[in-house]
């Protein structure tokens, strides 16, 4: 599935869209960059409560397809400013990761 | 920054004492010490490992081999990855005398396997003192991490950032979450060498004298 398809099934509300053509092949979450490094597939969205601009940086190293800031998460501007800049896709969503992954189970 | 630019800068600040304490590294140290040495300056054998949780904690020695000890253990757990330059800059190496001898290629910008708990534990066998860093930060922090400050936990004090430090007009002898509080530069260019100094009356010599002189004004206090 298209990151843009999958925006359109969950609701995601858009911070930085880069790129909505890329595949999304997996879902990861969590919120320790050193476990999300050692963890995360290529081509996953990435859910985490993290707004910190170091998430662009893992993001990234990881190839990773977007992130979501679940829980309603607002990014730190630098964040934006550094998503804008390296053409990482950022999302927002109020709801949960575990409910955002359930809408998504089977489907990719 | 390099040793000797770091050193230099702490000489035209009037320091008598400095910790150097590099990011799950220490390659630096021990000619920083030399240099320091040659001016009458103690270096600390320090450095801000990253717990498993995440949590930044500052760790000092009071001689090289135990901090080279430590790094070995860090080395292990820290994951067997490359550096990535473009995100995390060049670790460069250098001598004594600004010359650039190597790089540092392995990933460092990242937490360790090591737990809280552990890094005690280590260091303490180490003899070595603890104290978590900036510990009310918004991110790698005790209180970003894991919510709270165990009193029950074995630190020698804890640091509070520089800007909370002053914004609370904090003064050695205080105590934040229990534990004596310190702070410092936290340097990451040099322009901020001796940004923050503490001063103590007495003969500070080393990281212990450093360690009891804070906390025998915070139970004055």
């Amino acid at each position: 599935m298209t990151l843009k398809q999958v925006v359109e099934l969950t609701g995601l509300c858009p911070v930085h869209l880069a790129n909505g053509e890329v595949e999304v092949a997996a879902v990861y979450c969590g919120d320790l960059l050193s476990d999300v490094l050692a963890h995360i597939r290529p081509s996953s969205l990435w859910l985490t409560i993290q707004g910190h601009q170091h998430v662009v940086a893992v993001a990234q190293l990881r190839d990773v397809a977007g992130i979501v800031l679940v829980n309603g998460v607002a990014p730190d501007p630098q964040t934006v400013t550094k998503a804008k800049s390296q053409g990482v896709n950022v999302f927002g969503s109020d709801e949960t990761s575990a409910d955002l992954c359930m809408k998504l189970a089977g489907r990719l | 920054m390099s040793p000797r630019q770091v050193i230099l800068r702490a000489r035209d600040a009037g320091l008598s004492m400095l910790a150097v304490a590099d990011h799950n590294a220490s390659a630096h140290v021990q000619t920083a010490r030399r240099l320091g040495g040659d001016l009458g300056i103690v270096v600390v054998p320090g450095m801000e490992v990253e717990s498993r949780e995440e949590v930044h904690i500052l760790v000092y020695f009071t001689e090289l081999p135990a901090l080279a000890e430590f790094q070995v253990l860090v080395d292990q757990a820290l994951p067997q990855q490359p550096n990535a330059p473009e995100v995390f800059g060049y670790q460069l190496l250098y001598d004594e005398q600004d010359e650039i001898v190597g790089l540092d290629e392995r990933l460092r910008q990242v937490g360790t396997a090591l737990g809280i708990e552990q890094i005690i534990r280590i260091v303490r066998g180490l003899g070595g003192a603890i104290v978590p860093a900036h510990i009310h930060r918004r991110r790698t922090s005790l209180l970003s991490q894991l919510g709270f400050v165990d009193p029950a936990a074995d630190f020698d004090a804890v640091e509070v950032a520089r800007p909370e430090w002053v914004k609370s007009g904090l003064r050695l002898g205080a105590r934040v979450d229990g534990f004596p509080a310190i702070a410092g530069s936290d340097a990451h260019f040099l322009e901020d060498v001796g940004r923050l100094r503490l001063e103590l009356t007495g003969d500070v010599h080393d990281i212990h004298g450093l360690i009891r002189g804070v906390r025998e004004l915070a139970e004055a206090a």
